[in-house]
C-alpha cells in the first residue's frame, strides 16, 4: 500500500479522495491554486504545497507543477479525481516515467476510450452493444447517403473528435443529410480541428444508463449494477440514481456481466463505468469514462462499496478484494448535484457562504468541500456539494429526498436546491418517467417559472 | 506549504532511541549548516547525515550537487510584492548557492541590480534561476539552502 498519495484536483473530489486515503492510512498531499488556499482538504490534508495561481492552465493542469510537487514531497501515488488530467494518457505516462503510479486505468486504454470512433470499434469488437451507424468516418455524401438508409432516419452525424454532447446535428430525412453533414463538418473543424464525422442512428427518446465496473488489471473484473442519469441540462447531469427505474433484476444482471466480461478481455484496471443510450429494451453504448466519475456515490449507498478505496487498492496492486457474488444491491439512492447557479436562469452565483447548514439523519449523504465562511471561486466549475440519499426503496428514498432537501440551507449564494424541491414534487419524476430530453422540455416550458419570479 | 508536524513523542514508547534528542540533532545540523552530527551516549550512538531533500521525506532521491548538472538553466522572474518580497514561481527544491561548498548568490546586504541571480529553485533535474526583478539590498533570507518550496512562497526580501 502506498505511503503517500498526493492529490491533484480540487473541491468536492479531492475531500473525497483525502478521506479514502486517511481511511486507508495513507499520509496525503494536496495540491492547491492560490484561489483555493482556503479548501477544506488543503486544511485536512497532512501536506500540502501550493502549484499556481488561479487558471487551471497554471495549477490543476500544470503537469511540471504536479510533479515537482510530488518530487519534493516524496508522494509515490497521484490520483487525478475526475476532469483536470484525469483521462490525459500522456499524463499516465509521464507519471509512469518518474515512478510515480496513476490511480487510474492503463494509459493505452485512456487512449483508446478517448477517441469515440476507435471506442466504439473495440467495445463493439468486445461483445458491448453499439448505435448502429456507420463503420468508420465518412467519406463522401453518396455514402452517407446509402448508411442512413440502411439505418433508417432519422440519423445522427457526429464529430469523432467530438464528446460531451458537442458535435452533434440530426438529419430527420434524405433531403435533410446533406445540409447536416456540411454544418457538421464545418463545425467540427471549427471546434476541435478536425472534420471527419461518422453517422448514428438517432435515438429519439432514449434514457441514459451507465455501468459502474472495476477491474484488477489482470484479467479480473466486476460490475456495481448501473446508474439512470437521463435529467441533464445541456449534456451536464443533475440528478442521477440507483438502480434505474427503467430495469428489471434480469436485465441488470444481464448489461452488468456484457460489461464486466468486456473489461476481463481488456484487461482493465481500475474504475470505469460504461455508458448506454436505452430506448425499448435496448442498449446501445455512446462511451466509456476511464475514470471515478462524479456520481459514484449512489453506487456506494446501494452496495456499500468504497468504490475509491478499492480503486486505491487496485493501483497499490492489490487483487480485487470483491467477486461479483459479493455484491449485493440494497434499496434505492439519488443524487442530487448542488451547483451555486440560480434555480430557474443559471445565473453562476459564485462568492462568500454565509450560514451553511446541511442535511442529516438516516440514509443521508452530503460530499460537498464548503463550509460557513467559504468563498466560491469563480474560476472553476460550480459544485457547491453533492446531496445523496438512500433508501430501502425508491419512495422511500424520494420522501427522504424531500425532507432533506427543505433542511439543507446555503445562506450567501444562489443554489439549484430550489431545483431539486421543484423535481421531487413532480409526477413525471415520482414515476420514473423520463428520457435525457424531460428536464430541458420541463425548463423550456416554463418548469421553473414559479421560482423565478 | 504544510509538513507534517512532529510526531509526539509517546510514539516510541517501546523504542531505546530519545527521539527528542534525534529531532533536536536534526535541528542543529540544518541551523549550523553541517552535513553530519554524531553523539555517543554510554553505549548509544546516534549519527544524523543531511541530505540536500526535505528533511520529512524519505522517499526522495538526493538530486545532483548542481555543479554537476549540465541540465539547461532558465531565468525567471519571480515578482516582488510591494514590500520588496521576491516569491517562488514555481514548485521545486531551493538553493542559495551554485553548489555545496560555493559562496552563496546573495547575502542579507547584499547589492543587487536587476536581472542578477539571486537563488536557484530545482525541479526534476532542471536548474531555474530566480533574478532579482528590482535593485535594492538583500534585507532578508527566508528560506534555507535545499528547502522545498511552492508557488508563491516568500524567499528574499530586497529593499
Amino acid at each position: 500500500m502506498f505511503d503517500k498519495i498526493l492529490i491533484a484536483n480540487r473541491g468536492e473530489i479531492a475531500l473525497r479522495i483525502l478521506r479514502a486515503a486517511k481511511e486507508l492510512g495513507i499520509a496525503t498531499v494536496a495540491v492547491y491554486s492560490t484561489a483555493d488556499a482556503e479548501a477544506m482538504h488543503v486544511k485536512l490534508a497532512d501536506e500540502s504545497v501550493c502549484v499556481g495561481p488561479p487558471p487551471a492552465r497554471d495549477s490543476y493542469l500544470n503537469i511540471p507543477a504536479l510533479l515537482a510537487a510530488c518530487e519534493i514531497t516524496g508522494a509515490e501515488a497521484l490520483h487525478p479525481g475526475y476532469g483536470f488530467l484525469a483521462e490525459n494518457a500522456r499524463f499516465a505516462e509521464i507519471l509512469a516515467d518518474h515512478h510515480i503510479v496513476f490511480v487510474g486505468p492503463k494509459a493505452e486504454h485512456i487512449r483508446m476510450m478517448g477517441d469515440k470512433i476507435e471506442a466504439k470499434r473495440t467495445v463493439n469488437a468486445l461483445g458491448i452493444p453499439c448505435v448502429p451507424g456507420s463503420a468508420g468516418a465518412i467519406t463522401g455524401d453518396h455514402e452517407a447517403a446509402a448508411v442512413a438508409r440502411e439505418l433508417g432516419y432519422p440519423v445522427l452525424v457526429k464529430a469523432s473528435a467530438g464528446g460531451g454532447g458537442r458535435g452533434m446535428k440530426v438529419a430527420r430525412s434524405a433531403d435533410e443529410l446533406s445540409v447536416a453533414l456540411a454544418t457538421a463538418r464545418l463545425e467540427a473543424k471549427t471546434a476541435f480541428g478536425d472534420d471527419s464525422v461518422y453517422l448514428e442512428k438517432f435515438l429519439e427518446k432514449p434514457r441514459h444508463i451507465e455501468v459502474q465496473i472495476l477491474g484488477d488489471g489482470r484479467g479480473k473484473a466486476i460490475h456495481l449494477g448501473e446508474r439512470e442519469c437521463s435529467l441533464q441540462r445541456r449534456h451536464q447531469k443533475v440528478w442521477e440514481e440507483s438502480p434505474s427505474p427503467a430495469l428489471n433484476a434480469c436485465q441488470r444482471q444481464e448489461i452488468g456481466e456484457i460489461c464486466a466480461s468486456a473489461m476481463r478481455k481488456l484487461g482493465y484496471a481500475g474504475l470505469g463505468t460504461i455508458e448506454f443510450l436505452y430506448e425499448e429494451g435496448q442498449f446501445y453504448f455512446i462511451e466509456m469514462n476511464t475514470r471515478i466519475q462524479v456520481e459514484h456515490p449512489v453506487t456506494e449507498m446501494v452496495t456499500g462499496v468504497d468504490l475509491v478505496n478499492e480503486q486505491i487498492k487496485i493501483a497499490a496492486g492489490s487483487p480485487l478484494s470483491l467477486t461479483q457474488e459479493q455484491i449485493v444491491f440494497y434499496g434505492h439512492a439519488i443524487e442530487c448535484r448542488v451547483n451555486a447557479e440560480h434555480a430557474a436562469t443559471f445565473r453562476p452565483s459564485p462568492g462568500a457562504i454565509a450560514y451553511y447548514h446541511p442535511p442529516g439523519g438516516l440514509g443521508v449523504r452530503v460530499d460537498s468541500a464548503v463550509y460557513a465562511g467559504y468563498t466560491i471561486p469563480p474560476t472553476y466549475d460550480s459544485l457547491v456539494g453533492k446531496l445523496i440519499v438512500h433508501g430501502r426503496n425508491r419512495n422511500e428514498a424520494l420522501m427522504r429526498l424531500r425532507r432533506s432537501l427543505d433542511e439543507f440551507i446555503i445562506d450567501g449564494i444562489d443554489t439549484t436546491i430550489p431545483l431539486f424541491q421543484t423535481l421531487v414534487r413532480n409526477a413525471d419524476i415520482q414515476n420514473g418517467l423520463y428520457d435525457i430530453h424531460w428536464l430541458e422540455k420541463f425548463l423550456a416550458t416554463g418548469g421553473m417559472d414559479v421560482a423565478a419570479a | 506549504m504544510k509538513y507534517p508536524g512532529p510526531k509526539p513523542a509517546g510514539n516510541n514508547a517501546a523504542s531505546p532511541i530519545d527521539t527528542d534528542l534525534v529531532e533536536a540533532l536534526a535541528k542543529m545540523v540544518t541551523r549550523l549548516g553541517l552535513s553530519e552530527i554524531e553523539v555517543a551516549h554510554g553505549d548509544l550512538k546516534i549519527r544524523i547525515g543531511r541530505q540536500i531533500s526535505a528533511a520529512v521525506t524519505q522517499h526522495v532521491a538526493p538530486p545532483p550537487s548542481p555543479a554537476s548538472v549540465s541540465a539547461p538553466q532558465l531565468t525567471t522572474a519571480a515578482t516582488p510584492d510591494a514590500l520588496g518580497t521576491v516569491k517562488s514561481p514555481m514548485v521545486g527544491t531551493a538553493y542559495l548557492r551554485s553548489a555545496p561548498d560555493a559562496a552563496p548568490f546573495v547575502e542579507i546586504g547584499s547589492r543587487v541590480r536587476v536581472g542578477d541571480k539571486l537563488l536557484l529553485v530545482e525541479a526534476m533535474k532542471t536548474f531555474n534561476e530566480i533574478v532579482a526583478p528590482r535593485a535594492g539590498t538583500v534585507t532578508g533570507i527566508l528560506i534555507e539552502d535545499g528547502q522545498p518550496v511552492e508557488y508563491g512562497q516568500p524567499l528574499l526580501v530586497i529593499e
